[in-house]
């Protein structure tokens, strides 16, 4: 609670000193940025439209998220994919299938595959590490898209082992969200790109209802949408809801 | 003269087995032959002269009673040991010839011998002395389809002879035969009887062959009713 | 004695046995041919396999499984004192593999990327085209197959994606500088070749290879460090399986083709022994034993596998000749369906071969032969005389 007062008033601080100035630390900007994007505990209603050549696939899903390793996702529909369900646990991933009932472990390096054939990886959607811990952030203007001013933030990686190294976010100056990202590969090549839309307050902050992501490598994309239809954060979800028994439930 | 037995039979019954119950083709017979016998079986149909003739052969075997043949009881004897006597001390004549179609008349005649394993140069030999004898020397490379019936009977005494069997056993040997040739074959086998001291047995009921018979057993219903011997057949063309 | 007479009655019989020769014949050079094309297929598919690929054998790292993309990530090291210096003599030379996503005409398309030496003379590749190529592009080596799924030819540039050591990814450019035509579909199909160095440095992994390939008839390392020996039977061996699973389909038909000519052969043999009833008790007549009349006709039907085998070698040898020295031309290209074949199967044909395809025939013929020729240890003489078969 204390901490969400804290960072409530940075934010103000941050809008009210900052928010029409070109002037902001790139380190709070980030801090801001996370705090609007993690939680806790997030639980979300979502639906993932993958955009093919020819045709397009929805797949609904229910997700329950604690901090950064623990995750677990219950696929609504299609029929096909009804049932399906995956459990995240740090590095590892499961998943049961109710055509086969087994549960299978992937090994970590799945968690680089795409999910569904869509334009997102496991890691993508699952991992929730905060930016400031993994990245060194520069402020290298603003930029006024669709009437709005956005800061535009190069991130370079300060660990190793990072998918991306190279980032660059434009952050919507009132909501403090990259409403756009571009991730780089190591020799600068755009690799994809991630955005946006459809902001709204939830429990006191800003937060997208949709998010599109792009490989940008593949020609005609369309990417994949992924569209929150509800969500919630920091309530309690019982550690159970992230053993793996629950996977046969 | 020699007196020597070459078959005994005693009290012989035959009976083959027909619906539920028994066909009698002979009933008590008691007979003996003896070397270079000249003797004909002479009967209706039926009468068991083919039955007799079959079982001295060694080709069937006796209801009940003992068969003696060439020292052999036939009785107690196992497939294998008949085969060996008819092999070699035996020969077949048979009403249809019976002659191998695919051999040529040398190799149908050669056959007893290749079977008693004699060489080959002594085997040329005597098929030609065996086709001298019942004159077909002229068709030693003939098939039997191209030979006339007394041809191919001829054939077929030859090879019944060419191993020099004790005993010859014909079983209507002139029924497919027109008077001529029955009168050419006869007088071949009492040629050969002579000469070679082969005992004959001859199964009929053609008059033409009991001319030349010296010995006639009459069968009938299963049962010898006469037993003749004749002294100067007349043999020949009436 | 039993074999002349045998002959004569076979050869006598004339049509029949024409017939029945030449359907046991024409089994006989089925037999032969499909499994002399089989034997010629695995020579062949080895041959190339170890001219192209494994040479005399590799050393593989520990971790790695080539069946396996996920364990290339971690499939890497510097190599074990003993294996780098036969790398250092010439005597082998190492590749570094990777997964790797290219994006030709922007369609993503997963692959396996190999980085080797541009001048090893180890294998049949033409990997000398690495060599001799600026920093600005990658330069890379891949299949006729390869080149027709991704559509690409010589010269054309495509983006390539990989991940790095440090679990980071990359991307850059490379340039088609070959198209090879090799038979071997496994270093075809979803595969890209880059000069070693240039694969090193891409992922970040100085110095380090996923396996070795070594120089035939060398001896084996005695110190492998960790790393695992794999000999060319070892590594020959799925083809061989592949092959080997084709082969019921081709057994089930020459079986079915024996089937008939033994069929053909066991009609004629009962319809030989109904009909020659007289024959049969005329040669028992003059003193041939059951037993042995049992083994002439027998022998006569066996026979046919013997005048089969003559007339294979008189009729079909030719044939079988013409396509062991000139091969069958094959109408499609089998690298596409993961097949090492080449352009044109030349059958081998071996000593036993022959030798046993002649004695499963003969022993065929023989059984069949013998089956029906039973029955006349059965048969009374007086019987078989009148011309009455056993009832």
């Amino acid at each position: 609670m204390i901490r969400k007062a804290y960072f409530g008033v940075i934010l103000l601080t941050l809008v009210l000193c900052f928010g029409q100035s070109d002037d902001i630390a790139a380190e709070q900007l980030v801090k801001a940025m996370d705090y609007n994007l993690n939680a806790k505990t997030r639980i979300l209603t979502s639906k993932m439209v993958v955009h093919g050549r020819r045709s397009s696939r929805t797949i609904e899903s229910r997700s329950w998220v604690k901090g950064i390793n623990q995750a677990y996702t219950e696929y609504l529909a299609p029929p096909r994919e009804a049932g399906t369900k995956m459990l995240k646990s740090r590095d590892k991933l499961w998943t049961y299938s109710p055509q086969t009932d087994r549960v299978i472990q992937i090994s970590g390096h799945m968690l680089r595959q795409s999910v569904m054939g869509s334009d997102m990886s496991y890691n993508d959607m699952m991992e929730d590490r905060p930016l400031t811990d993994l990245y060194e952030a520069t402020v290298e203007g603003s930029e006024v898209i669709e009437g709005r001013k956005h800061w535009i933030l190069f991130l370079e990686a300060r660990v190793t082992g990072l998918s991306y190294p190279k980032r660059r976010a434009w952050v919507d100056a009132e909501y403090l969200l990259p409403l756009k990202e571009e991730l780089y590969a190591k020799s600068g090549k755009l690799l994809k790109s991630t955005s946006m839309d459809g902001i709204k307050k939830v429990q006191g902050r800003w937060f997208p209802t949709r998010f599109i992501f792009k490989d940008e490598l593949k020609r005609n994309s369309r990417g994949t949408e992924w569209i929150i239809d509800d969500i919630a954060f920091d309530k309690e979800i019982p550690d159970s809801r992230f053993e793996k028994a629950i996977l046969r439930k | 003269m020699e007196n020597t037995a070459v078959a005994t039979i005693n009290h012989l019954l035959k009976q083959f087995p027909v619906g539920g119950g028994f066909f009698t083709a002979l009933n008590d017979v008691t007979l003996t032959f003896r070397k270079r016998e000249f003797t004909g079986l002479v009967g209706p149909s039926g009468s068991g002269k083919t039955t007799l003739l079959n079982i001295i052969g060694g080709l069937d075997s006796p209801t009940e009673g003992t068969v003696n043949v060439l020292g052999k009881a036939l009785d107690n004897t196992s497939h294998g040991e008949r085969a060996l006597l008819r092999r070699k001390h035996m020969g077949f004549i048979f009403q249809s010839y019976n002659l191998l179609p695919v051999y040529t008349v040398f190799e149908n005649v050669e056959l007893p011998l290749i079977l008693n394993k004699v060489e080959e140069k002594e085997r040329d030999e005597m098929v030609k002395e065996a086709l001298e004898w019942v004159g077909l020397s002229d068709k030693i490379n003939s098939r039997p389809a191209m030979l006339s019936g007394g041809e191919c009977q001829r054939t077929a005494i030859a090879r019944a002879i060419v191993h020099r069997p004790e005993l010859v056993l014909a079983d209507e040997p002139t029924a497919n035969l027109d008077a001529e040739n029955s009168h050419h074959i006869m007088e071949i086998m009492v040629k050969l009887n002579k000469e070679l001291s082969t005992s004959f047995i001859f199964a009929t009921h053609d008059e033409k062959i009991m001319a030349y018979l010296r010995r006639i057993i009459h069968l009938d219903d299963s049962q010898i009713t006469e037993d003749e011997h004749i002294e100067n057949p007349t043999g020949g063309p009436t | 004695m039993l074999f002349k007479i045998a002959l004569k009655n076979l050869l006598g019989a004339r049509l029949r046995t024409i017939l029945n020769i030449l359907v046991t014949a024409f089994s006989f050079f089925l037999i032969l041919f499909v499994y002399a094309m089989y034997d010629g297929m695995l020579q062949h598919a080895k041959q190339v396999t170890m001219d192209t690929e494994i040479a005399g054998g590799a050393y593989w790292h520990p971790e790695y499984d080539p069946l396996d993309p996920m364990t290339f990530e971690d499939a890497h090291s510097v190599l074990p004192e003993d294996i780098q210096s036969l790398v250092d003599q010439d005597n082998a030379f190492p590749v570094l593999v990777s997964q790797a996503s290219i994006y030709p005409e922007g369609r993503m398309m997963p692959t396996i990327m190999k980085g080797i030496p541009p001048d090893q003379k180890i294998v049949n590749m033409p990997t000398d085209a690495l060599a001799g190529h600026d920093d600005s592009s990658i330069p890379v080596l891949i299949g006729k197959g390869m080149a027709s799924d991704t559509k690409l030819e010589v010269g054309d540039a495509f983006t390539i994606r990989w991940l790095d050591a440090d679990r980071t990814y990359d991307a850059d450019e490379g340039v088609v500088v070959h198209v090879m035509d090799t038979e071997n579909f496994k270093l075809d199909m979803g595969h890209i070749w880059i000069p070693l160095n240039k694969a090193r440095s891409m992922l970040a992994m100085k110095g380090e290879a996923t396996y070795v390939t070594y120089a035939k008839e060398l001896p084996p390392v005695q110190n492998v460090g960790g790393w695992i020996p794999r000999d060319i039977n070892y590594l020959v061996q799925d083809m061989e399986a592949i092959i080997e699973a084709d082969k019921p389909g081709a057994i089930i038909m020459y079986m079915i083709l024996l089937a008939l000519a033994a069929m053909g052969i066991f009609n004629a043999q009962v319809l030989s022994i109904f009909r020659r009833g007289r024959e049969i008790g005329t040669l028992m007549a003059i003193g041939m034993t059951r037993q042995r009349v049992v083994g002439l006709f027998t022998l006569e039907g066996g026979l046919n596998a013997v005048l089969a085998a003559a007339a294979t070698l008189v009729f079909f040898g030719p044939i079988l000749w013409y396509f062991g020295v000139h091969g069958i031309p094959l109408p499609i290209d089998y690298t596409e369906m993961g097949m090492i074949m080449a352009k044109r199967l030349i059958p081998i044909y071996t000593i036993g071969l022959v030798v046993s395809t002649t004695a499963l025939v003969s022993l065929v013929v023989l059984i069949v032969s013998y089956i029906p020729s039973r029955r006349i240890a059965r048969m009374q003489p007086t019987d078989a005389l009148r011309g009455k078969a056993v009832a």
